[in-house]
């Protein structure tokens, strides 16, 4: 019988062909295939540029964390303010709202994460979970407060003794606070402005709730308010015809609703800021696989920030935790994948690394 | 939209858009006021920051951001081809402002973030780049495989005016240059761009040119070129006025974004020797 040579790779091949061996390898050595030291986390870095002369674009953060980068925008759009007596009594509520803590209704953002992958087409099952999952970190924690949104529109009315064209210079913006005219304002409806907050990332080479998280934080932390407002039907109304069952060529008055460009006039958004906290992972490895006793296991490695496609593949177990420094408190636990037995000692430690982590990159 | 996108975060339906203002402001441009008409601007640029692409390239050139990620040769499904399949898509962040928005935006939700496809803009963009790269990329080289280049454009600063995306694809045409170049692809030249704005009534020639607002006596010219082989034309796109355009007009065109592009080809041969040097 023909002897089998033994085959050696470098490491670079094995850790291709055999991602878990590869891994292992390294774990027994106290290393990670990142050459980070187990409890070590990816620096991170939340910039906000200034992409000015998007009217659109109310705030905007750049995040970069280790090789990931991630760009995150924050766009508007508004509903009418359904709750009237809301609107009325804004600065009431307001100043008690902030004292009776968790008694006030918080508004969510809508986020849609993109992960550059060379591919076209629907979003993928990470994306999908990636976008509900900070929706939900935004309505669960109220970091925006219902009043934070609301806002009173302007009118823009056409100056009268101007030439009946109506050049553009010859428009005023009134808004309700600084006008004594209340008859204006009578029609016009307040408005709730609808946070759209979209995601790109570039460089993907671990889990992406962090930087993601970290990115809308930095985003909303630069919210610039606009004023909006209505013209007056002198400027400007279109009407469109629109098509409905039976009724064909019906046509409909629509009010546009503008942005006021004046940056003076635009506000910061009220956050909640005790109520954010700074996200961290970490995947749970078990270095004896052999072993099925229910003890307390030594043998299981925390890694802190998984990096790479062998730890994200091999450590089934992942714990994700939001840590709030201002309240001393977790915020927000995922645990997911199964496996292990998930002992109070590693958690226990997992909730320091997570407090540690948080409080340095506040 | 009768059918509500139920993968992605919209948001409310009964959300309208806000308009930007009527009255319209002159908005100076960002950065380097005051380059002459002559010079090209000072631009910014990167290779290799994307880890998961082939390569990659990142330029800021004043106020416009782009990012391109080539992807491939990647094996493809099905039958044999025996060469490599290119394709290349052109995508601006769904916040920033695009050409005729009005158009494509009127009935759809407030949130552009579920934009699906691409506008009009994109899609000429799209295929100006795809035509300028076919006959440099040695596409018999890689049987049975595509090659997919994906740009993000990350600011065009405020760039509406129709003749201001010719400024765009010019940089996005040498930003995937670099790109490919990065991505190890065999490839037979570098294509790089010029791009020029010619203003009858002052008799101006401007090279890469800041200002983009809309006049009716301006013509803008956006040439691609292979310089190695003998400044092949791969690429041309004329915008504006079109009853100015002559034949000398044209020829002079040519020149001026000749010596542009060589000018980024001279920059971008210095960068990438100063990158095998390290």
């Amino acid at each position: 019988m023909q002897e089998v040579d033994q085959i050696s790779f470098p490491p670079e091949v094995l850790s291709r062909i055999a991602p878990d061996l590869s891994l292992e390898r390294h774990l027994k050595l106290g290393l990670r295939p990142c050459l980070r030291s187990f409890s070590e986390f990816k620096p991170i870095a939340v910039s906000s540029p200034a992409l000015e002369d998007e009217p659109n674009l109310v705030g905007s953060s750049i995040v970069s964390h280790g090789q990931t980068k991630v760009i995150c925008g924050i766009s508007i759009g508004v509903v009418e303010a359904k709750n009237q007596s809301d609107t009325l009594n804004q600065n009431e509520t307001n100043s008690q709202d902030s004292k009776s803590d968790g008694e006030y209704d918080a508004e969510p953002v809508y986020p849609v994460v993109d992960i550059a992958r060379g591919r076209t087409g629907a979003p993928t099952e990470e994306e999908m979970i990636l976008s509900q999952r900070l929706y939900e970190w935004v309505l669960q924690s109220k970091i925006i407060p219902a009043s934070a949104l609301l806002t009173n529109p302007g009118v823009a009315i056409a100056n009268q003794t101007s030439s009946s064209q109506g050049s553009s210079a010859d428009v005023t913006i009134l808004y309700p606070e600084d006008s004594d005219m209340p008859d204006l304002f009578s029609r016009v409806k307040p408005y709730k402005f609808v946070l759209y907050v979209h995601l790109k990332v570039f460089g993907r080479s671990g889990p992406l709730f962090d930087p993601c998280h970290a990115a809308l934080i930095g985003a909303l932390k630069n919210t610039r308010l606009p004023r909006i407002y209505v013209p007056d039907s002198s400027i400007y109304s279109i009407k469109i015809p629109i098509r409905s069952r039976g009724n064909f060529g019906h046509r409909v008055k629509e009010t546009r609703i503008f942005i006021d460009e004046n940056q003076d006039l635009s506000n910061p958004l009220q956050l909640n800021k005790d109520n954010i906290g700074g996200a961290s992972n970490y995947g749970l490895y078990d270095l004896s696989p052999g072993s099925t006793s229910m003890d307390v296991d030594p043998n299981v490695i925390i890694l802190a920030d998984l990096e790479g496609d062998a730890e994200e593949a091999e450590c089934m177990s992942k714990l994700n935790l939001i840590y709030n420094p201002n309240k001393k408190s977790i915020n927000n636990i995922s645990y997911s994948g199964g496996g292990m037995v998930l002992t109070k000692d590693t958690l226990k430690q997992c909730f320091k690394l997570a407090k540690k982590r948080a409080e340095n990159t506040q | 939209m009768s059918t509500a996108d139920r993968r992605r975060l919209l948001g409310p339906i009964d959300a309208s858009p806000l308009y930007s203002d009527i009255t319209p402001k002159v908005h100076s441009s960002v950065g380097e006021a005051g380059k002459s008409d002559k010079e090209v601007r000072k631009v910014f640029i990167k290779t290799g920051l994307v880890s998961n692409a082939s390569g990659s390239s990142y330029i800021e050139a004043s106020n416009i951001i782009v990012e391109v990620s080539v992807f491939g040769p990647r094996p493809i499904r099905g039958s044999f081809t025996d060469r490599a399949s290119f394709s290349v898509e052109c995508k601006f962040l769904p916040y920033l402002k695009q050409p005729q928005e009005d158009l494509f935006r009127g009935d759809t939700h407030a949130n552009n973030n579920g934009r699906q496809g691409l506008t009009e803009v994109e899609h000429k963009i799209s295929q100006y780049v795809e035509t300028a790269f076919l006959p440099c990329i040695i596409l018999e080289k890689y049987p049975k495989s595509t090659i997919d280049v994906f740009i993000t454009v990350i600011s065009t600063g405020n760039t509406t005016a129709p003749s201001s995306i010719l400024n765009l694809t010019n940089w996005i045409v040498n930003c995937s240059s670099l790109a490919l170049i990065d991505s190890g692809i065999e490839i037979k030249d570098i294509v790089t761009s010029g791009h020029i704005k010619y203003l009858q009534s002052e008799q101006r020639l401007i090279v890469d040119p800041l200002e983009n607002e809309e006049r009716e006596d301006a013509l803008d010219c956006l040439v691609s070129f292979e310089s190695l082989k003998n400044d092949e034309i791969v690429g041309l796109w004329i915008d504006g006025n079109q009853k100015l355009l002559t034949e000398e007009l044209l020829s002079k065109f040519i020149k001026e974004c000749s010596s542009m592009s060589e000018k980024i080809r001279a920059n971008f041969n210095n960068y990438l020797l100063k990158l095998c040097e390290n």
